[in-house]
């Protein structure tokens, strides 16, 4: 880093090894590097080989300073060639040494020195462009001077004008210098093997080049890899360019395009690193950086490609060097202050590279470094280095957080688990809790059914309270029959007796055909009365749930009837018509018969209060027309048959009265168990769910209401057989 | 002496023909029967003050015997005919409803028809001192 800041500063320095007299260019000394042979010349556009002689007067000819190519160049336009001239006197000193000419130039020439042509470099007449050769001050030996003065004149043809393109400021196109021989030899020797390490450089950058984007793919969050990447890749385009610009075989095609796209490697190089280490240091590129790249990369190479001389392009490079050498030192000084020590030197060095390249603009005379491949070396190394060294402090800090991470999953495990323990001992818990409640909720359902049985035995109960009075009357008439005829049997007997006695055989038989017709009576009014009880015996006894054949238009008959005089016993105002219509093709139907009479009582008792609550209201209520109203109970029974399948045989129970009827509102709950619409104590709700249970659920069957509200209701058993 | 017998139940016609046969023979007594209050009312109707004594059940389907004793009592007023109920109820409760209602005698089921003639003959010599 010294030694480039050191080299910088000593180029800074003047050099005075010759000086121009009146006769020509007064040489003194020659130093190793050469003397620079650049003021005293005179030029002619046009051609003509006379002018080559050392005593043509050219007097009237334009004094030109080759470095100052914008004075004659333009001359070149018309005829594409001209001539330029000059005397050099050396010094007695030198007069012995074996001096060698080093010629640079972007054209073709003829050398003539001292009236002779001595070197010929490309072809002058031939197409312009293509048979440029540029030497590149390769050492030409002169030949021994016997006299202290050189005339020199140069026959030269220019690059085409399209071609015109220089892209260092300061280089003409014809430049021409003195070096003692040997010396120039060397470094043209070392300039030569230092012409070619690009090649190798170029391999290397592509290496790394891919190296680096096939990183970036593989974590294309880091950005740093692409730029890098790209920034290798685009060195080693240059460095080709590089190359081919200084191979010496190649120089003939090294046309203006080459020295362009040279140039915009070299730009796209310096705004890659710029643009890594303001990412590094920063975290993100400025906006005015990012307008000034654009202007970089586009404009100004637009202003360098096409208008190459104008004062535009002069002002433009300054403005872009500038930017490159401001930018760099700012990031320089961060880099240094936050840490990133590998950046700021490379900024620095970055900086001062482009400082050194800003100063030809000022000062033609002075001969720029060409230090760029080595801060591109530079560059690489250190970037190589920073992210290498990056990549160490990731994996490193990566490492860290992978133990902290194993440390957590661990952690993590031992709550898991710890968890898993808790849950199996909650799960253990709910399991014995549900199996808790199980066994309660299925004693609550034992106690459920138990209490339901003993509602259906209280119900039973109840309905077979309300027969007992009906009952008695029911037995009451078949034992007055009994009684009555068997008494009155006695009084006939004893007149039958006087008649036989009497002789009166007549009357005898007469009243003795009375006495068998009463004793015919007693017995079915016994057996009247039998059936009665036997019936409230099956009734009060539990359902034997034995389906057996019954008379089912006897069965309703009977319970019908049970019925009436239950609530005639209990409310003795109660007064009903109730008809009947049998039919007898229902006949024997398999049932049960307790529970069918029971669902019959329940709904016969309905049916019945339904109409006496009516009249009871019609009573109250004198304005309505109760003389019309007649309560009556209408049951029938109906065989429907199916269509020639027994299956579907059906036997129908119709229980109508023209009582309250009941409410649409409620028709659907009416089934349900414990709803009732009896005043509180005078129903348990039961007897419509446990009829509809019997009906349906027992013996498979229908039930069906209809009715209207006030008018009547009536239900449908439907019962299958 | 006419009377009425309302009964649902239709042996009753011959048990009464039997057990007054006596007197039927002699003529005393002349039954007539009917089976429901509204037959009841029907025959009362047509056969204005011919019967003097009525005897009817209370538990009939359609018309009961509250129902025709109050239609009775409402209807024939000149001569009021003489109406027991005979029911197999014989419990306090029906028997001051029938005597509230205007009954004139209240029997029950079985029927002692031993107290029954006894109350007949009584009736019969209060009707007709003389005979």
């Amino acid at each position: 880093m010294k030694c480039i800041v050191f080299a910088w500063l000593l180029l800074f320095s003047m050099n005075a090894y010759s000086q121009l007299g009146s006769n020509g260019l007064q040489v003194k000394t020659v130093p190793d590097s050469g003397v620079l042979v650049s003021q005293g010349w005179k030029f002619h556009e046009g051609d003509d080989t006379a002018w080559a002689n050392p005593y043509l007067d050219d007097g009237k000819w334009q004094s030109v300073d080759l470095i100052h190519y914008s004075t004659y160049l333009p001359l070149f336009a018309k005829k594409g060639i001209g001539w330029f001239r000059t005397r050099i006197i050396l010094d007695s000193p030198l007069l012995n040494a074996q001096l060698a000419i080093l010629i640079s130039q972007a054209g073709a020439s003829q050398i003539y020195y001292n009236g002779h042509l001595f070197e010929i470099l490309g072809k002058l007449s031939a197409k312009p462009g293509t048979d440029d050769l540029n030497p590149h001050d390769k050492p030409i030996l002169l030949p021994a001077n016997l006299s202290d003065t050189v005339s020199l004149a140069i026959r030269f043809r220019s690059r085409p004008p399209w071609l015109n393109y220089y892209p260092k400021s300061g280089m003409a196109p014809l430049t021409v210098k003195i070096a003692p021989w040997l010396s120039s030899l060397n470094h043209h020797i070392n300039e030569l093997v230092r012409q070619r390490t690009p090649i190798g450089f170029s391999f290397m950058t592509i290496g790394l080049g891919l190296l680096f984007i096939f990183l970036y793919s593989f974590f294309p969050k880091e950005k740093i890899n692409l730029i890098f990447g790209i920034f290798c890749l685009v060195l080693c385009l240059d460095s080709f360019i590089q190359f081919q610009l200084a191979e010496g075989n190649l120089d003939i095609h090294a046309t203006g395009q080459h020295v362009f796209f040279s140039m915009l490697t070299g730009k796209s190089c310096g705004i890659l690193i710029l643009s890594i280490i303001l990412i590094e240091i920063f975290g993100k590129i400025p906006v005015y950086d990012r307008v000034f790249i654009v202007y970089v990369l586009i404009f100004d190479s637009l202003i360098q490609l096409f208008l190459p001389t104008s004062g535009i392009a002069k002002w433009s490079g300054l403005l872009t060097r500038s930017f490159f050498i401001v930018e760099f030192l700012r990031c320089g000084i961060y880099g240094f202050i936050s840490g990133h020590y590998i950046l700021g030197i490379v900024s620095l060095s970055s900086s001062i590279l482009n400082a050194n390249a800003l100063i030809p603009i000022f000062n033609p005379h002075y001969q720029s470094l060409s230090y760029d491949f080595f801060n591109w070396l530079l560059c690489l190394i250190m970037f190589s280095i920073y992210l290498a060294n990056k990549y160490a402090r990731n994996s490193k800090h990566l490492a860290v957080q992978l133990a902290e991470i194993n440390k957590l999953a661990q952690a993590n495990q031992e709550i898991e688990r710890e968890k898993q323990q808790i849950l199996s001992a909650q799960n253990e818990e709910l399991e014995k809790q549900v199996q808790e409640r199980t066994t309660a909720l299925f004693h609550s359902l034992q106690e459920l059914k138990d209490t339901q049985a003993q509602l259906i035995q209280s119900e039973k109960m109840a309905s077979l309270g309300e027969l007992t009075a009906g009952i008695a009357h029911e037995i009451q008439n078949p034992l007055n029959f009994v009684n009555n005829f068997s008494e009155v049997n006695a009084e006939l007997i004893d007149e039958m007796n006087k008649d036989i006695e009497s002789g009166n055989l007549k009357d005898a038989k007469k009243v003795s055909e009375d006495i068998r017709q009463n004793l015919e009576k007693i017995n079915h009014h016994g057996r009247r009365a039998d059936s009665i009880v036997k019936s409230m015996l099956l009734h009060s006894r539990a359902s034997t749930g034995q389906k057996e054949p019954t008379d089912l238009n006897a069965l309703v008959d009977e319970y019908l009837r049970l019925a009436y005089h239950g609530l005639r016993a209990k409310d003795k105002t109660f007064n009903a018509t109730f008809r009947t219509e049998f039919d007898e093709a229902v006949g024997s139907i398999s049932l049960i018969p307790q529970d069918i009479g029971r669902a019959l009582l329940n709904l016969f008792n309905n049916a019945f209060y339904s109409i006496s609550e009516k009249k009871k209201i019609l009573n109250e209520h004198p304005g309505h027309n109760q003389k019309g109203y007649e309560p009556t109970l209408f049951v029938s029974t109906r065989r429907i048959s199916g269509n020639n399948n027994a299956q579907e045989n059906q036997a129908e129970i119709r229980v109508k009265d023209n009582g309250l009827g009941i409410p649409q509102k409620i028709i659907d709950k009416i089934f349900q168990p414990f709803f009732t619409s009896k005043p509180t104590g005078q129903g348990t709700g039961l007897g419509l769910s446990l009829t509809y249970d019997i009906i349906t659920k027992v013996h498979g069957g229908q039930l069906s209401i209809l009715s209207q509200e006030g008018e009547f209701a009536e239900f449908i058993i439907l019962l299958p057989g | 002496m006419k009377i009425l017998v309302v009964d649902d139940e239709k042996d009753i016609q011959i048990l009464f023909e039997q057990r007054f046969r006596k007197e039927i023979r002699n003529g005393e007594m002349h039954f007539v029967f009917t089976y429901s209050g509204e037959e009841a009312l029907e025959y009362l109707n047509q056969h204005v003050s011919e019967a003097v004594l009525i005897l009817s059940d209370i538990n009939m389907p359609g018309m009961n015997g509250f129902e025709l004793l109050k239609q009775i009592k409402a209807k024939f007023e000149n001569p009021p005919p003489i109406v027991m109920m005979i029911t197999a109820y014989g419990d306090s409760e029906n028997y001051k409803l029938a005597m509230n209602m205007g009954a004139d005698d209240f029997l029950t089921k079985p029927l002692d028809f031993n107290l029954l003639k006894e109350k007949l003959k009584t009736l019969n010599y209060d009707k007709n001192p003389g005979s």
